[in-house]
């Protein structure tokens, strides 16, 4: 069922990732949390920018983690971020010198990362790393939490495909991004086809979508 | 072989849980296609088209190389694995690296680098879980996807807790944090990561590396240096082609939508703005691959994306499991590949086959594995000699015609335990076989004696291949009747069998001749509109599916659109018949679809005439084959009759459950297979209908 706020947009959302114009569908944001439900992952919508903070404060509370470590959000989120977290160690890796990035997320309980946009009906979230230590912040800590803006979803692999080899064709030899689809936490089958998670990557993948907030 | 066949099929619990994975495999691999209302027909003709252009194109892996340079990264081409794992060495030391992390890599264990890196006192850490349990138990994985389906919790927990010296226990959420922690620093040390890569992009110069359990996210960004080792196969041109890829490997592999992890690489990032030490090499590998490139039997191969999907459905990989059925790449794409990339030596393990064709339906690149399996089994034959036994079922036609002539005494004579024995110690038949009886007339002995009715609807050539023509011609005859009821002239062109042995066998210049020989039979027959209906679901496969593999030209290809299976050959014309069941009560028919009509109609024109006689008709099937497929479970032992019984036990089960009162089948191998499993007759579907009509 679409909500009234998703009756009440525009027909679709345009936006500019990576130098090329990616249009999205609107209406997808039923079927995006319940394929991240079917995943494992947890989503969570946010209205406003106040709470936002109070699901950070939860998620991180609800996890019993004191170090976050945060990497590749917009300027205008880090206040977010801190905001919310008040009296924890909260780490953004863009500020560390780079021998100090590997051990703070190394350390850290949860990852707090930015995803450009998502892919509806696979439940992935899609990240654009220009620096690794994007990549380690949303890899090594237990808890993975990511922001996205809740319009920026296409319906399939194929669509994000398109989007994806725009973004890198146009950011030019040596310029180009890691990309990740990122689909639910880690999980493995190994052993005796039990399906457990959290074997190298985060156990926990929080996707929370701002409804307020349109993105960089 | 005998010996590692029986210790398999003896070792039920591990049978058991590999079997597990494989359904498992089959069903979500089958929930996901329905889920997704993916056509996969299209689907199949895109990825094929995506991956023939990849591996046929030499220019796309330059493009390639030079769009990895220019984003900064190295690029070096080895001939061999032997010059990779060297490559990987040099790299090693210019960093001081005395070991490095690896994420899951098949065409790593394809060139043997931890072997060939240890010789040279490097050590690689395997991080994916099931490699990693392999790894520490000095094992080759048993299933591409589930490498350590193998071991059990038990097991693994032992293992572990002597390798680690500390007590683990036997739950796989304890071993799980331990390997974690365990593994953690070893990944915070690492100044060398390698992986494969699922994809490489030519356009942008990236490789694409998919992983569920995020070990390829660490390998990837921790360590200062990445290597990447990619098939020269596994490159293609633009980004458009890489989403049927991505789709392709995670919904035929685990029935996945994606893989939790699809990381699109193109180049080194810093950290934190600081790219120093930060180096991508990609080391793309030959080793043979040129030269399939240029062998029409093999180049097929290259078309393989290593979705694993064809060892999810053999049915003697999954009783004897990778490490029997494979060297290193396991199950049937396995054995092209080893013939190719580890020599022909390596691949006797492609007679395990028991050429039923169902991984070539289940291939997500339509590849033809099944030919492509006869070919190796037909080099090996040149190379290493037949055994008898199969050379006495490529001779079956002959004898039939001997049994034929002396029927109730070559009958009487095949019922003797005595004669049995001879037959086992000299010719290699099992004795514990029930083999079918002769007809002491032929088919085409009664058909030339009797009446035949001229129709007006069209002209059928009926093919009878060897079970009609000198086992049973009662059901040839009932067949042929059922034609001139709905007005065809009917005739018995002047053919010989199949041959589907040959095939199995090996012996594909045999398999051709005999192919020609019918074909030049049949294609006049054609060309003056004759359609050929055969009821051996084998003989349809083999006209239709196999023979234009085998020959090239117009002439096998125009016969193929003309071959028809009997039953979808009669249905459209089925309400101008009155059918009744023969049965007193018609009950529910437990039905048994052939493997080699998975090809063509999968049982359903059969079992929708069943329904029409009012029975009730249930399909009983494991996903694969009943065990004998053709004469393989005739031939004695390990390798034959035990091998394929132990094939059947979880079919014939089912059976015992499914509470049907009729069992029936087309094919008549299946036939002796289903009665030697289940003691209980098993019918065709002509024999359970009384057919009247039309007025």
């Amino acid at each position: 069922m679409r909500s009234v706020r998703e009756a009440h947009k525009p027909s679709c959302v345009t936006s500019s990732i990576g130098g090329g114009t990616v249009l999205f569908e609107p209406g997808l944001s039923d079927r995006f949390k319940a394929a991240l439900l079917e995943l494992k992952a947890e989503p969570h919508s946010a209205t406003r920018k106040e709470s936002t903070l109070e699901i950070l404060r939860s998620v991180v509370e609800g996890h019993r983690a004191n170090r976050v470590v945060v990497a590749n959000l917009p300027a205008e989120l880090r206040s977010v971020v801190s905001g919310a977290l008040q009296g924890r160690s909260v780490q953004f890796m863009e500020d560390l010198p780079s021998t100090d990035v590997l051990p703070a997320c190394a350390a850290a309980e949860v990852g707090v990362t930015w995803a450009e946009f998502a892919i509806a009906e696979d439940g992935a979230i899609v990240e654009v790393a220009h620096d690794d230590a994007a990549r380690l912040a949303a890899s090594l800590p237990i808890v993975h939490i990511v922001l996205l803006p809740a319009g920026r979803l296409v319906r399939d692999v194929g669509a994000a495909m398109a989007v994806v080899g725009g973004i890198l064709r146009a950011s030019g030899p040596g310029q180009r991004p890691t990309v990740t689809f990122i689909s639910g936490p880690s999980r493995t089958g190994d052993i005796e086809l039990r399906l457990l998670y959290g074997v190298h990557g985060p156990h926990s993948l929080h996707v929370i979508l701002l409804e307020w907030f349109e993105g960089r | 072989m005998a010996i590692e066949v029986r210790r398999s099929i003896e070792e039920p619990a591990r049978v058991g849980k590999l079997w597990e994975a494989m359904e498992r495999g089959r069903a979500n691999r089958a929930a996901t296609i329905e889920k997704t209302g993916l056509d996969l027909s299209a689907f199949r003709d895109r990825v094929r088209l995506i991956k023939e252009t990849a591996a046929q194109d030499p220019s796309i892996a330059e493009a390639f190389a030079e769009a990895v340079r220019a984003n900064g990264g190295r690029v070096f081409f080895a001939a061999t694995g032997r010059e990779a794992v060297q490559y990987v060495l040099d790299v090693c030391r210019a960093n001081g690296a005395e070991f490095l992390v690896k994420s899951k890599s098949l065409t790593s264990e394809e060139v043997e680098m931890n072997q060939g890196l240890a010789a040279e006192g490097i050590r690689a850490i395997e991080t994916d879980l099931g490699e990693l349990l392999c790894q520490v138990a000095g094992e080759k994985p048993s299933h591409l996807v589930f490498p350590a389906i193998h071991m059990t919790s038990d097991r693994i927990a032992r293992m572990l807790s002597e390798a680690y010296g500390e007590p683990i226990a036997p739950e796989p959420s304890s071993i799980l944090s331990a390997v974690r922690a365990r593994l953690r620093p070893q990944f915070l040390a690492a100044k060398v990561g390698v992986t494969g890569a699922n994809i490489g992009v030519a356009e942008t110069g990236s490789i694409v590396v998919e992983t569920n359990e995020g070990n390829g996210r660490l390998v990837t960004s921790v360590p200062k240096v990445h290597i990447a080792l990619i098939g020269l196969e596994k490159i293609v041109r633009r980004w458009d082609d890489a989403a049927d890829l991505v789709r392709g490997h995670a919904i035929s592999a685990t029935g996945q939508r994606m893989t939790v992890y699809v990381s699109l690489i193109s180049q080194r990032q810093p950290v934190a703005k600081d790219p120093a030490g930060r180096e991508f090499h990609v080391i793309i590998l030959d080793n043979g691959r040129t030269r399939m490139r240029a062998d029409p039997w093999f180049r097929d191969a290259l078309n393989c994306i290593r979705c694993g999907a064809c060892m999810n459905v053999c049915p003697t990989y999954g009783v004897t499991g990778g490490h029997v059925f494979g060297h290193i790449y396991p199950g049937p794409i396995g054995i092209p590949w080893t013939a190719n990339v580890h020599g022909l030596e390596e691949a006797s393990f492609a007679h395990l086959c028991v050429s039923c064709g169902l991984c070539h339906e289940i291939c997500p690149v339509d590849i033809d594995i099944p030919l492509m399996i006869a070919k190796v089994k037909d080099q090996d034959v040149e190379a290493h000699g037949q055994p008898t036994a199969e050379r006495f079922f490529m001779a079956s036609e002959a004898f039939a015609k001997v049994a034929c002539l002396s029927a109730p005494l070559a009958n009487r004579l095949l019922r003797r335990g005595s004669l049995r024995v001879l037959m086992e110690w000299a010719v290699g038949v099992d004795r514990r076989r029930t083999l079918p009886a002769f007809a002491h007339r032929t088919l085409r002995s009664r058909f030339r004696s009797r009446e035949g009715q001229v129709g007006r609807v069209g002209k059928v050539a009926f093919f009878p291949d060897l079970y009609a023509e000198y086992n049973n011609p009662d059901q040839g005859l009932r067949a042929i009747e059922i034609l001139e009821r709905l007005g065809y002239s009917v005739i018995i062109p002047d053919v010989q069998w199949s041959g589907m042995p040959y095939v199995s066998y090996g012996r594909l210049g045999k398999a051709s001749k005999l192919a020609a020989d019918n074909l030049r039979v049949l294609g006049p027959l054609v060309d003056d509109g004759y359609d050929i209906v055969s009821t051996e679901p084998t003989a349809v496969y083999m006209l239709r599916k196999v023979y234009p593999k085998l020959l090239e030209g117009s002439l096998a290809s125009k016969v193929a659109t003309h071959s028809r299976g009997f039953f979808e050959f009669i249905e459209p014309h089925l309400a101008k018949l009155s059918l009744r069941p023969t049965a007193d009560a018609a009950g529910l028919v437990g039905f048994h679809i052939p493997c080699h009509d998975r090809a063509l109609s999968s049982g359903l024109p059969a079992m929708r005439f069943l329904e029409r006689a009012s029975y009730r008709v249930r399909p009983v099937e494991t996903g694969t084959c009943c065990g004998i497929a053709g004469t393989f479970g005739m031939k004695s032992g390990w390798l034959g009759y035990d091998l394929s019984m132990a094939v059947g036990e979880k079919l014939f089960e089912q059976f015992r459950e499914s509470g049907c009162d009729l069992i029936a089948t087309e094919s008549s191998v299946c036939t002796l297979q289903l009665q030697d499993g289940l003691g209980r007759p098993v019918r065709h579907p002509l024999d359970l209908v009384r057919v009247e009509g039309p007025a």
